[in-house]
């Protein structure tokens, strides 16, 4: 009997099908990895399996038992444990309470309501030997909500593995890490026991192919390809589809003759409460140009644009955009001198449908709706659907073509690429180009190398909050190692 | 001992003795404290640590009052017979509205709760027979003095927050605290969230139904005014003006809020509510964790250690 089968599942979101019969089998112990691109259905397949989604049609079966119609927490008991895409944990419980609540359905107590839960000294020894497990014992003391993106990860591998699960279920472990924690995360999920089956989303090809026994492909809803990962990822289908056919290397773009300074950075310095994130930064970006402001996690990418956005207040420094000093401009103010932000996460407004996003403070100028449409022919289609049902792939384009009916004259984008797959990478690196191309200025902020020496014309590296290297995009191409070394590639 | 346990000592002192130093007024105002207190914490139950914001607190508290008065009515104003009452009717109330209130989130569950005390209001309001409709009802008197009953009131407090302080703290209370964090992982873990909600609401309602059988013996006459939404709100700014979180915070609203307005309404007549919400404004913009929070900044200061409240 296999540990999960799916019988052609279909499920539809009013209008959208985003799985059309979709059939897969798992055996005991497998490790099955699932991939496709963006938009291919993978989150749904697994909301559906693990009950967050009724399926419109078909069944699902947990070791013999149909599991089609039941509560996630029922579901949870018979043995499924998973892990979310974004990293979801108890944010204002200590790292220990989150294992311990997740001990809590296998372990008994859940219902006790008088006696304190440290007390419950048989959990706490279970809960920290999963956390030893994971690497994570020494921040058991600490909040959940103030550990680092990888270290979030960890917990929550480890408090899904505290559930004692038959089957476990990983929604992109990797997504968003750094190379040195992507890993030490690698080798926690090939260190799992051999016996556990697992079924693994991850976009990261090479670390799919290597983990799993088997391998599935999905696209537009359905199975492209299974079977042993030489043969799927040798397989044409699935090469023309994942990969995106061609595999354009970035044109040879003609040098151009460097504009005025429109956005002029310098001494900048910012952070939050106590802790300084940017100690002393000084960028310049030229008026049509990208710029690429690339570093690690937590090296204070994000927080620039947020102090350029006036989300974070400056400590000291200075800003002019276009001549105009804007140090003590509020964040209304910067918005309304051309500053426009592409929010890392992208930030759909629920409620909201496609066409209301773009209506919502769009100004007058080259950009218009019907300009946007022709970029994103993607988001036409879509116009009248609401925008937190988007793939992540969509939901990018639109926060993109948001930001673009600001006509900024200035466009910030934090971490574009973060969470698409290979092919839709490479469509946003054509956006930027054809961005470029119509003259407008760019100052993205990333860690995808590749991405950023696509488009940009000069980068900056940012470390511990300074700009350690600064040179042209040429240059750092054929010097790349001065780029990995700061990055930990 | 740590100091927090003097602390809470020398304050269960201080109000267990009141009787000996309050008389008249004095003494009740603080039976109204005591009483209030035993709502308010409750609902920092659903507020602070689940995360339901609820504006239908009245409802619990009105039928809690005319249960008191009914049964008093019709059996005899015994205390106990009354609170038993009280209890039952209100957490039953909870318990058939919760389903549907649970149905909702956010801004969405404050509007359902408070329709549905609406609807408790207007009930009360038509069945005449019952309820003595806009009339209301005279409560029998009790057999004990007024002392005695303050003492009861102040029991009851203690019991309630004797209750919930252990019941925050097991792992009823923490996965409750964390369904208020991520809903979707407790549920993948495991365990219903639903049901946690539930029979926090109906514990809630059951509890803030005993407030309002004292509320009731306290005035000697329930009234549609027991019902009436304004109560949710009185309740929820106790809780807000506290500070959330601390269960500890409902009784310092409670205390803090009833006698300002005694105060207050005793110098004016014209300005009371002008006054109180300029001082509800500037104490909620000064401390937005509530008054309690006062308390842990001044530990800190001293450099005091021990866990928070």
């Amino acid at each position: 009997m296999p540990e999960l089968q799916v019988e052609s599942v279909t499920k539809r979101f009013g209008g959208v099908v985003a799985l059309d019969g979709v059939s897969l089998s798992i055996e005991r112990a497998e490790r099955r990895a699932l991939i496709g691109p963006n938009g291919a259905g993978k989150s749904t397949l697994f909301n559906v399996i693990s009950g967050e989604l009724r399926p419109t049609m078909g069944d699902v079966d947990l070791a013999g038992v149909r599991t089609t119609g039941m509560s996630p927490e029922r579901i949870a008991r018979l043995g499924l444990s998973r892990t979310f895409q974004t990293s979801s944990l108890f944010p204002e419980a200590t790292v220990l309470e989150n294992v311990v609540l997740a001990l809590l359905p296998g372990e008994g107590h859940r219902w006790n309501c008088v006696t304190p839960l440290e007390r419950f000294a048989h959990h706490e020894q279970l809960a920290r030997e999963a956390l030893n497990a994971v690497g994570l014992l020494a921040r058991a003391g600490s909040l959940a909500g103030s550990l680092s993106h990888g270290e979030s990860r960890q917990l929550e591998l480890a408090s899904a593995l505290a559930q004692r699960p038959h089957l476990l279920l990983l929604d992109e472990p990797l997504a968003g890490l750094a190379k040195s924690e992507r890993d030490r995360i690698g080798a926690l999920l090939r260190g799992l026991p051999r016996d556990l089956t697992i079924l693994l989303i991850e976009h990261d090809l090479e670390f799919a192919q290597a983990f799993a026994d088997r391998m599935t492909v999905l696209h537009n809803g359905r199975v492209l390809a299974e079977g042993p990962p030489d043969d799927v990822r040798n397989n044409p289908a699935v090469i023309e589809v994942y990969m995106g056919s061609g595999a354009a290397v970035a044109a040879r773009r003609p040098e151009r003759a460097p504009g005025p300074v429109l956005l002029e950075v310098r001494g900048l310095r910012a952070g939050y409460g106590e802790a300084l994130v940017l100690e002393d930064v000084s960028i310049d970006v030229r008026k049509g140009e990208v710029v690429a402001i690339l570093g690690r996690n937590g090296m204070g990418k994000t927080t620039l644009l947020h102090a350029l956005m006036n989300f974070v207040p400056l400590s000291a420094g200075k800003v002019r955009l276009d001549g105009r000093d804007l140090a003590r401009a509020s964040t209304l103010a910067r918005a309304r001198a051309g500053l426009a932000l592409v929010p890392q996460g992208r930030h759909m407004l629920a409620g909201l449908s496609v066409a209301e996003e773009l209506d919502l403070s769009p100004r007058p100028g080259p950009w218009t709706r019907e300009r946007i449409f022709n970029l994103f022919p993607r988001l036409r289609e879509r116009a009248g659907q609401s925008s937190v049902n988007l793939s992540g792939g969509e939901q990018q384009m639109l926060a993109i073509a948001r930001a673009m009916l600001r006509n900024p004259t200035l466009l910030l984008m934090d971490e574009p690429s973060e969470g698409l797959s290979p092919a839709l990478v490479r469509s946003l690196e054509s956006t930027i180009a054809s961005l470029r191309d119509d003259g407008e200025t760019v100052l993205l902020a990333e860690q995808n190398i590749d991405l950023a020496l696509a488009v940009a014309d000069r980068v900056y590296v940012l470390e511990h909050g300074r700009v350690v290297e600064h040179d042209t995009a040429r240059a750092f191409a054929a010097q790349r190692s001065r780029l990995e070394k700061s990055l930990g590639v | 001992m740590r100091p927090r346990t003097i602390l809470l000592g020398c304050i269960a002192l201080v109000a267990a003795l009141a009787p000996l130093y309050l008389h008249g007024y004095a003494l009740y105002l603080a039976t109204e404290v005591a009483l209030y207190a035993i709502a308010a914490a409750a609902l920092d139950l659903l507020v602070g640590y689940a995360g339901l914001v609820s504006l239908g607190q009245a409802a619990y508290f009105g039928i809690g009052a005319y249960a008191a008065a009914i049964v008093a009515a019709h059996f005899g104003a015994d205390l106990w017979l009354t609170l038993a009452a009280g209890f039952v009717c209100a957490a039953i109330f909870a318990a058939v509205t919760a389903p549907l209130t649970l149905r909702s989130h956010g801004i969405f569950f404050l509007m359902v709760t408070l329709a549905f005390s609406q609807l408790a209001y207007a009930t009360a309001d038509k069945w005449h027979s019952l309820t003595g409709g806009s009339d209301g009802l005279v409560v029998p008197k009790l057999a004990i003095s007024d002392p005695a009953f303050y003492l009861v009131a102040l029991g009851i407090l203690a019991a309630v927050m004797l209750a919930l302080g252990l019941l925050v703290r097991s792992p009823f209370g923490r996965v409750l605290a964390a369904t208020r964090q991520n809903e979707t992982r407790v549920r993948a873990l495991g365990l219903s969230a639903f049901w946690y909600k539930y029979w926090a609401i109906v514990l809630v309602g059951g509890i803030t139904g005993l407030a309002g059988v004292l509320h009731a013996h306290h005035r000697a006459f329930v009234s549609l005014a027991d019902l009436h939404w304004t109560n949710s709100v009185t309740l929820l700014v106790m809780v807000l003006l506290g500070g959330r979180q601390t269960l500890w915070g409902g009784v310092v609203g409670a205390a803090v809020f009833t006698l300002l307005e005694a105060w207050i309404s005793s110098k004016t007549d014209q300005w009371e509510m002008f006054v109180i919400g300029a001082v509800l404004i500037a104490i909620v913009l000064f401390t937005p964790r509530g008054l309690t929070s006062l308390f842990a900044s001044f530990r800190t200061m001293v450099g005091g250690g021990g866990e928070h409240a």
